[in-house]
């Protein structure tokens, strides 16, 4: 299987063809993607099939995207983030 | 690029019922294009991961190879409208690439995702449905925890335990909102389907060989934790769904897999216009559909989980049997099929029903909205002081069920909810007006600023 290298939080770190972000993730035990807008909650993916809108990361620099719905690229950059987008 | 293809069928959806539907239109030749939102075929029932050999098993995940078979996975069905007999989709393939298809023959095989309940601390990193975590360990040979509670209700919560369990995984416990002496009453539905219960008795035997406790009449309450979820509370409930006081207990995990059955996902049906109905079995808003799987739109065909929930064989039954309509094929067959199959979903959705009792779960923080974070201090807040007794009102003076999942998550509760302390029921009305979504599926903005130019 080919392996992938991308940035999570700033460090560089190796994944697998197909992997969801989401997936990603759990293997380095980051539960939570994202804190929540208002009362700044953790949240993680909670549906994992793309429904409910709560494994919100930052891929690429573009805000709100879903962990579990996209699959690692060679180079992707992976930010966890805090309420509508600032970086964690 | 835009193809005008009124000649082909267009098959939405690559589950069973989907690829059904393609299998039996191809063997006659005729020209379908399937549209999946997944990476392959298989849908929630059928998922699997790239290595899997699932597809020599079944003709049905082969079929995408097929000449007459354009596939087109990763494709989400963002907006859709009917006109004169044709209906257009505007396709986002894999989130970059548009295209526009028009078709005068549709089926609509979208199906559904789990049904959840809100309970305190529901929200936390690590509680995920049922589904989702069988889609992470079917799909990504991926784990959200090492100790796992899997709760909630129905047939579908034994394979996922089972499968955490051969993945290597300690389930903690399987609670069972319903009790088995349910089945006592329907033993005459399960003589129609037989092969389901020599499953059910395989699942009871790996999960006593695992050392696994079914707690039945239970439910898992709450969740706790700082930064993740470290333990639940399983209670004891009546037949209602209310706690029995001082049955309360905790169990310490690191995640929870919980399901209360399924939601249909009805959005682009309804966006076609397609006339829907409350389904009496489940309270849940499906597809209103003939004798031959075809909706109130003419050349608009519905089938599996979005015309009721019912299961896989259920759903391989109307895909075939929309496409034995469209070809003008012999049905009889099929209809004896379905029909028994029919029987004994009624059963399990009887046995597995979810009861209001559930309201009864919450604490004033306890959030329903997970995406506006709407508690249930806010709603009650808007009926009792604002008088809002309609969802129309909740949603304008709350939020609830205006965030990024259009109330996919919460819609049905959320009504319950205010129909309850209404004091009324959930009318048609009420969850038509989540099933109604601008946008079928999220689209980048610059995508969305130019579809409303057209
Ligand atoms: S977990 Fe629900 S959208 Fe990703």
């Amino acid at each position: 299987m080919t392996q992938i290298r991308v940035i999570l939080n700033g460090e560089s770190i190796t994944s697998r063809e197909g992997q969801s972000v989401g997936a990603l993730l759990l293997e380095h035990e980051q539960r939570a993607t994202r804190t929540t807008r208002q009362n700044a909650r953790p949240r993680g993916m909670f549906c994992g099939i793309g429904i409910c809108f709560d494994c919100l990361i930052t891929i690429n620099g573009i805000t709100n995207q879903r962990a579990c719905v996209t699959n690692v690229e060679e180079g992707m950059t992976i930010q966890t983030q805090q309420g509508s987008g600032a970086i964690a | 690029m835009s193809t005008i293809s009124t000649e082909q069928i267009v098959v939405v959806g690559g589950g069973p019922a989907g690829l059904a539907a393609a299998t039996s239109l191809v063997r006659t030749g005729a020209r379908v294009i399937l549209i999946d939102a997944g990476e392959r075929p298989g849908g929630q029932y059928w998922r699997h991961h790239a290595e899997s050999s699932l597809a020599a098993k079944h003709e049905e995940l082969r079929i995408i190879a097929h000449p007459n078979v354009e596939y087109l996975a990763k494709t989400n069905v963002w907006a859709a409208t009917y006109r004169d007999g044709v209906s257009t989709l505007h396709l986002l393939i894999d989130g970059k690439v548009e295209r526009e298809i028009r078709t005068r023959t549709l089926i609509l095989a979208t199906g559904a995702y789990d049904r959840s309940l809100p309970f305190p601390g529901w929200d936390l990193p690590g509680v995920m449905t049922a589904g989702g975590v069988q889609a992470l360990l079917k799909g990504q040979k991926s784990l959200v925890g090492k100790e796992i509670v899997v709760a909630g209700t129905g047939p579908f919560l034994l394979p996922v335990a089972i499968g955490l369990i051969m993945a290597g995984v300690q389930v903690k416990a399987i609670v069972e909102a319903s009790r088995p002496t349910a089945w006592f009453t329907k033993l005459g539905a399960l003589t129609h389907n037989d092969g389901k219960l020599k499953d059910f008795i395989t699942f009871q035997k790996i999960i006593f060989g695992a050392k696994v406790k079914i707690h039945y009449g239970s439910a898992i309450v709450a969740a706790q934790g700082s930064s993740c979820v470290e333990q639940v509370t399983l209670a004891k409930i009546d037949r209602k769904f209310v706690i029995k006081p001082g049955s309360d207990r905790q169990i310490t995990c690191d995640a929870l897999a919980v399901g209360w059955g399924f939601t249909p996902d009805l959005s682009l049906a309804v966006a076609l216009g397609c006339a829907s109905r409350i389904d009496p079995r489940d309270g849940s808003l499906v597809i209103d559909v003939d004798e031959h799987q075809e909706t109130s739109v003419p050349g608009i065909y519905a089938a599996g989980e979005i015309t009721g929930i019912g299961g896989s064989a259920l759903a391989l039954t109307e895909g075939r049997l929309a496409a034995a309509n469209i070809l003008k094929a012999q049905t009889e067959d099929l209809l004896r099929l379905r029909g028994k199959q029919q029987i004994f979903a009624n059963a399990l959705l009887d046995i597995y029903g979810v009861k209001n009792g559930w309201t009864t779960w919450q604490d004033e923080a306890t959030v329903l909205c997970r995406c506006e974070e709407v508690s249930v201090g806010d709603l009650r807040k808007a009926i009792v002081e604002l008088g809002v007794s309609d969802l129309r009102g909740a949603k304008l003076l709350t939020r609830a069920g205006m965030g990024m999942c259009q109330g996919r998550v919460c819609g049905q509760f959320v009504a319950e909810f205010v129909a309850k302390e209404s004091g009324r029921q959930v009318a048609l009305k009420d969850l038509q007006g989540f099933a109604k979504r601008p946008v079928i599926t999220p689209i980048p903005l610059g995508l969305l600023a130019k579809g409303a130019e057209r």
